[in-house]
């Protein structure tokens, strides 16, 4: 009964050994045309390091500027209480205790604006007129003061630093003087300095960038690899099979997508010392989810196209409606269908915020879903398609 | 025709795509061993044939059988035993791999072992006139027509197929290179037995296969032995060639009337075939004749016919087997 | 030794019509008239022959033109030369026909004379203005002397047409001539006009008969009769040559092969002798005229390129004709009625109507053709006319050549690829690839500079392997060995019988026998084709 349960084994096993073997061959002779190909040796290997490398040089930018923040103080308070002006004192307690902030007094509100817009410096605190009798007067508490902070909306970590900063003055103040009980609320705007020099945060920039240029490198890749590929229909009169053939081709350009990721990294940790805050194999997954829908959309064109003009024709489409949507389009809802936002989100959850993989599951699984349905439709329409030798 | 030594057979087999019809009616079918030629001008449907044997196209009509097993049912089965050759260069091989490194991959989707292709390749390679290493190894798409066309034959050999099927496997070779592949492919026949099936626009084939079938325009003019067809003719195909000093159309219309003759065919400038009609003729009264219709013969010799002017009979009407004579325009 | 004539048709007097529409039909065909019937002037019994030249029918009445080869009217001979009209007995013409017998010859009517009826006179000049372009032309009339109403006959040169408000004239230099019994003074010039309808005519004679004989330019006829010479043609690309030192040569009438695999110059060869590429070194003689000289060599050959697309698809092929002909000064007249007749010949008349782009390929190809023949070359060279045709339809295309050879007397230049045609060519021109130019001459020449001078051993054996091959190949004697089918065609490098016993001898030693054995067998230019390509020895 053994022999016979062994015998029943071989006769599936040995077509599904056979299968793996040809694939393996398949993998093999698509690594070995790639690498005779200089223009996708170009697109492996150059593309992620100058890519990666302007971006951390954009970064390299922005950390040459002060390490501290300036932030602007205008007092236009000009009340006292008892001789004592609670708005020079808050200044006071700026210049001590705002950690990381440079206090700059200045005279006027527009000048300083127009600092703020050349980011010359990073925010603006205005104590407006009667700070101090608003302060005094309310003994009970239940009236709060209030001071303006306008800041720079695209430095995020800026904004966190001269917040906390003035949140410490204002505590301080309140210690000093005894206003424990009073409110002191800073009422905070941003603008948002539009400049070429773009990003400014490797922390904006790594999950926005990256997924652009894994998935274009992918497609750019993938989809000529069945339009172009003539000679494969030699092959499929030989026993591999159609889906041998595309399982062969993914899972070729699934170990070109590891490559790729791993000079991205390499450039980014050791060249720029980026450290992610969330696990690095975390980081590596969601890496290889985004390279995975390039490839997957590549594949689907490819086996959709029927010439290479095509291919071409319809591979730039795809890229440019992704782009537009994640870029132009601020309408969040239709935001978030696009791939390229939705591996933005995963990467910086794990970059910058350092979640687990549980928390942006939703995000890898839709991306999967993406996935799978392109490189399903691939199959299917593959299936069916004529390509007569 | 189901039987066990029968190894192509195509049985009433018809193929319509979007509502034009490609082949009408196909019957024609090789023993095991046999060389089989399909022959035909552009359009004629030879191509159709072989997708059609090969799975690639499904016949609107009709029944296909390779090595005894139905193509429809059997696909998996028969492409381990099948071996195919295509005509265009661009379907054939990878331009970037040299000949051994294409063979190779063809190879492994046989599962063969690496050793076994080398040496298969090396030395189907080396019979076609590939003598160096040097030129083994250098890319596909830097070969001349012709040694990619030998190139092509070569993987399609690779799994030691039963039944080799080739598309247009002698277009665009030189002369003596036509003769050396075909010689090649008898070889191979006689030798192992492979069951070879030749699809070609020349007559040239006719000489080397056991099997003929002629397509014109998707229907099939004439199938069969071509050492059968000769057999048709009078006096068992011999004829006598007479070349005139000057020869008009309303010449030949004269021979063609003369009593003793059957068949009459221009081969050459002045030059005729002139086939007698059963029951011994005499080459002197032949003469005569020519005589006395004020023709001038220069040289008279006797022939034997061939395949080509079978077929160009045949097309004249000769034999009845076509029923509407398709109107000969000279293209 | 009379040509040959290809049909024959007799008719009474009576049915003239029938006769003139006969004579119709075969238009463009030299047909010669019999004729038996009575001189109108005196009664007499006229008894000739000539050759046709016009005929007019109308429901009325119908008439005959002949140029008089020989005839007797009485007892007396009448010129040769003499235009003669023949009516019908209730008629006015020269001869009232009793009798005639119509014989239609294969040979073209390639003469250039026409003849016009002094009531057709404006056609005459029409036609004469367009052909003093560039002819001379001469002329025979015969019409009246207007001062004295006496007959005129003469023969001479025009020297000129003109045209005024009224009516148009022309005016000849008198070479020989009559007014009534009183010879013409030599070099007399006399001016020639119609029949006047309301106007009195102002010219010195009103035609009744003119004909009109252009002069071509004298093609200097070389003394062996060749039309085509080409002597030490080189032609290089990039420093390196493509064909170098090719020697051939092409006689009229004859049918030339140049014959070769693609890449082997056989085109360059062509496209240099047309004048499309420029030869880095040799003579090229087009009827004795250096090809380079295109003013005089254009009218002398006609080429029909491979690519079907130079015609004009939006028009007719007669509209075709028309446009490529007039390139050559040919009157519009003259291009109607040859066009029309080789449509005929051509057997597409009846598409002559229809836009080219509708034809099928072959039709196509024959309107080609047609269009290169239009101005009468003494050479037409056609380039792989029969690439892309299957067997049937390549024979086809190879007895229309044979008979437009024979009809218009042109030679043809043909490129091919198929080493068979070679036996529809007179001679052949040889090109093989990395060779270039290899030899030239009848097929028989060709085959008997191979060794074995075109014969080889043929051998059936039961069995061919290469080991098998390669022996009989080994052997002392053999030059090469051809394996076709069932049978080997070994050459033997000198026609020694001795060679087959070796091969024989070294085959039993083998314990070989061969199951046929010929000594002689003739090769075919396949096979003589394949020993060049095949054979890497040089010729030589």
């Amino acid at each position: 009964m053994m022999v016979r349960a062994l015998s029943s084994l071989r006769k599936i096993a040995t077509p599904l050994v056979g299968s793996i073997r040809r694939i393996g061959a398949l993998v093999r002779k698509e690594l070995e045309l790639l690498i005779k190909d200089r223009v996708a040796l170009l697109v492996i290997f150059l593309l992620p390091l100058i890519i990666t490398g302007a971006m951390g040089m954009a970064q390299y930018r922005v950390t040459t500027l002060d390490d501290y923040y300036k932030v602007a103080v205008i007092n236009q308070d000009t009340t006292t209480i008892n001789g004592t002006s609670l708005s020079n004192a808050l200044i006071n307690e700026m210049y001590f205790h705002a950690n990381e902030c440079i206090i700059i007094p200045m005279q006027s509100y527009d000048v300083a604006l127009y600092l703020l817009w050349q980011r010359e410096i990073s925010a603006i605190v205005v104590i407006p007129f009667g700070f101090t009798s608003q302060l005094a007067a309310s003994g009970s508490g239940l009236v709060p003061a209030y001071i303006n902070m306008t800041l720079d909306g695209s430095d995020v970590e800026g904004q966190g630093k001269v917040i906390s900063g003035i949140t410490n003055a204002i505590a301080q103040l309140k210690m000093d003087y005894n206003y424990t009980r009073n409110e002191i609320i800073p009422e905070t705007q941003a603008i948002w300095p539009s400049n070429a020099e773009g990003i400014t945060d490797i922390s904006i920039t790594v999950p926005l960038i990256l997924p652009m240029l894994l998935i274009g490198a992918a497609l750019v890749l993938t989809s000529q690899c069945v339009v172009g590929d003539v000679p494969l229909r030699r092959m499929l009169l030989t026993p591999a099979g159609k889906s041998e053939a595309l399982i062969a081709k993914t899972i070729s350009y699934l170990l070109v997508a590891m490559i790729q990721i791993m000079i991205v990294l390499a450039v980014l940790i050791l060249g720029y010392q980026f450290q992610p805050v969330g696990s690095l194999f975390n980081f590596f997954i969601v890496l290889l989810l985004t390279s995975f829908f390039g490839i997957g959309l590549g594949i689907f064109i490819s086996v959709v196209s029927t010439s290479r003009l095509q291919a071409n024709q319809y591979f730039i489409f795809a890229y440019l409606i992704l782009i537009v949507i994640l870029l132009a389009v601020p309408v969040k809802a239709i935001q978030r269908l696009d791939p390229l936002q939705l591996a933005r989100e995963a990467i910086s959850g794990i970059t910058a915020r350092g979640l687990p993989i549980v928390d942006i599951s939703t995000q890898c699984l839709y991306l999967l879903g993406y996935t799978g349905f392109f490189l399903g439709l691939a199959f299917v329409v593959f299936f069916f398609k004529k390509g007569l030798v | 025709m189901n039987n066990e030594s029968v190894d192509i057979e195509l049985k009433n087999v018809s193929v319509k795509i979007r509502k034009k019809t490609i082949l009408e009616d196909i019957n024609f079918y090789a023993h095991r061993g046999e060389i089989l030629a399909i022959i035909g001008g552009s359009g004629a449907g030879k191509t159709t044939c072989l997708r059609v044997l090969t799975a690639q196209i499904k016949p609107t009509q009709g029944e296909v059988y390779l090595a005894g097993y139905n193509v429809a049912e059997e696909k998996e089965k028969l492409k381990e035993i099948l071996g195919y050759v295509p005509q265009l260069e661009e379907v054939s091989a990878y331009p970037e791999f040299s000949a051994l490194k294409n063979a190779y991959y063809f190879g492994k989707m046989y599962n063969l072992p690496d050793d076994v292709i080398r040496e298969r390749a090396t030395r189907v390679l080396k019979i076609l006139g590939f003598e160096t290493e040097e030129m083994m190894e250098k890319k596909f798409g830097e070969l001349s027509g012709g040694e990619k066309k030998r190139v092509s034959i070569c993987i399609g050999l690779i799994n030691n197929p039963k039944i080799l099927l080739l598309d247009e496997p002698t277009t665009g070779l030189d002369a003596h290179l036509r003769i050396e592949v075909l010689n090649y492919l008898r070889n191979l026949n006689r030798r192992l037995g492979i069951t070879i099936c030749i699809v070609s626009h020349d007559l040239e084939t006719a000489e080397y296969c056991d099997r003929i079938v002629i397509l014109d325009r998707g229907r099939v003019v004439v199938f069969g032995k071509p050492r059968e067809f000769l057999k048709e003719l009078p006096n068992d195909g011999t004829g006598v060639r007479v070349k005139f000093r000057y020869l008009t159309p309303e010449g030949r219309r004269k021979i063609e009337k003369i009593k003793s003759v059957k068949f009459v065919l221009p081969v050459g400038r002045n030059t005729l075939k002139i086939f007698p009609r059963d029951g011994g003729y005499r080459l002197g009264k032949l003469v005569e004749e020519l005589y006395a219709l004020g023709l001038e013969p220069l040289e008279l010799t006797e022939v034997d016919a061939n395949f080509s002017d079978y077929f160009r009979l045949v097309y004249q009407g000769a034999f009845g087997r076509i029923r509407d004579i398709f109107d000969i325009d000279f293209e | 030794m009379r040509d040959e004539f290809i049909e024959e048709a007799y008719f009474s007097g009576k049915r003239l019509n029938h006769a003139a529409q006969w004579c119709e039909e075969r238009e463009g065909n030299i047909i010669e008239v019999e004729v038996q019937g009575r001189w109108t002037e005196t009664g007499e019994m006229f008894r000739g022959r000539g050759q046709f030249l016009e005929s007019y029918t109308s429901p009325m009445k119908s008439i005959i033109v002949i140029s008089l080869t020989q005839g007797r009217r009485g007892n007396r001979k009448v010129n040769p030369g003499e235009i003669l009209t023949i009516g019908t007995p209730s008629s006015k013409e020269d001869i009232h026909a009793e009798n005639l017998i119509l014989r239609n010859f294969l040979k073209k009517n390639l003469s250039e004379d026409r003849f016009f009826d002094g009531k057709h006179f404006l056609a005459a000049t029409t036609w004469l203005r367009d052909k003093l372009k560039r002819y001379k032309v001469g002329v025979k009339l015969k019409g009246v002397w207007e001062k004295t109403g006496e007959p005129f006959t003469a023969e001479g040169e025009v020297i000129g047409v003109e045209d005024n408000i009224t009516s148009s004239h022309f005016a000849i230099r008198v070479k020989s001539g009559a007014i009534g019994e009183k010879p013409i003074e030599k070099n007399t010039i006399v001016t020639i006009g119609g029949i006047g309808r309301l106007w009195k005519n102002q010219n010195d004679v009103t035609a009744q008969k003119i004909l009109f004989m252009p002069g071509k330019k004298p093609i200097p006829k070389t003394a062996d009769n060749v039309v085509l010479r080409v002597h030490g043609l080189t032609v290089s690309y990039n420093g390196r040559p493509v064909i170098s030192d090719v020697n051939f040569e092409l006689k009229e009438g004859e049918i030339l092969g140049i014959v070769g695999e693609s890449g082997s110059g056989k085109s360059t060869c062509m496209k240099a002798i047309i004048g499309d590429i420029q030869p880095d070194a040799g003579e090229i003689e087009i009827c004795g005229f250096d090809a380079r000289d295109k003013d005089n060599v254009a009218p002398l050959f006609g080429y029909v390129p491979q690519d079907l697309s130079r015609m004009y698809m939006d028009f007719t092929p007669m509209e075709n004709i028309l446009y490529f002909g007039k390139q050559y000064g040919i009157p519009e007249l003259d291009l109607i009625r040859r066009g029309k007749q080789i449509l005929k010949d051509l057997r597409i008349f009846e598409k002559g109507g229809e836009k080219v782009e509708n034809l099928s390929g072959g039709e196509k190809r024959r309107v080609s053709i047609a269009i290169a023949l239009v101005h009468m070359p003494k050479i037409l060279f056609l380039d792989e006319p029969s690439s892309g045709l299957d067997l049937v339809r390549r024979h086809e295309l190879w007895n229309y050549l044979d008979r437009i050879n024979k009809l218009y007397g042109t030679s043809l230049v043909v490129i091919t690829h198929y080493p068979s045609e070679i036996d529809y060519c007179d001679k052949a021109a040889i090109f093989v690839r990395n060779k270039g130019f290899v030899d030239f001459g009848t097929p028989e020449q060709l085959k008997k500079r191979l060794p074995g001078k075109g014969y080889t051993i043929g051998l059936v054996l039961d069995e061919y392997t290469p080991e098998i091959v390669e022996l009989i190949r080994s052997v002392d004697g053999v030059e090469y060995v051809l394996q076709k089918g069932e049978q080997l065609k070994i050459f033997p490098s000198k026609e020694n019988t001795l060679v087959l016993k070796h091969i024989l001898d070294k085959l039993e030693a083998k314990k070989i026998t061969p199951r046929k054995i010929e000594p002689k067998v003739e090769i075919d230019m396949d096979d003589y084709f394949i020993y060049l390509t095949g054979n890497t020895e040089d010729l030589d």
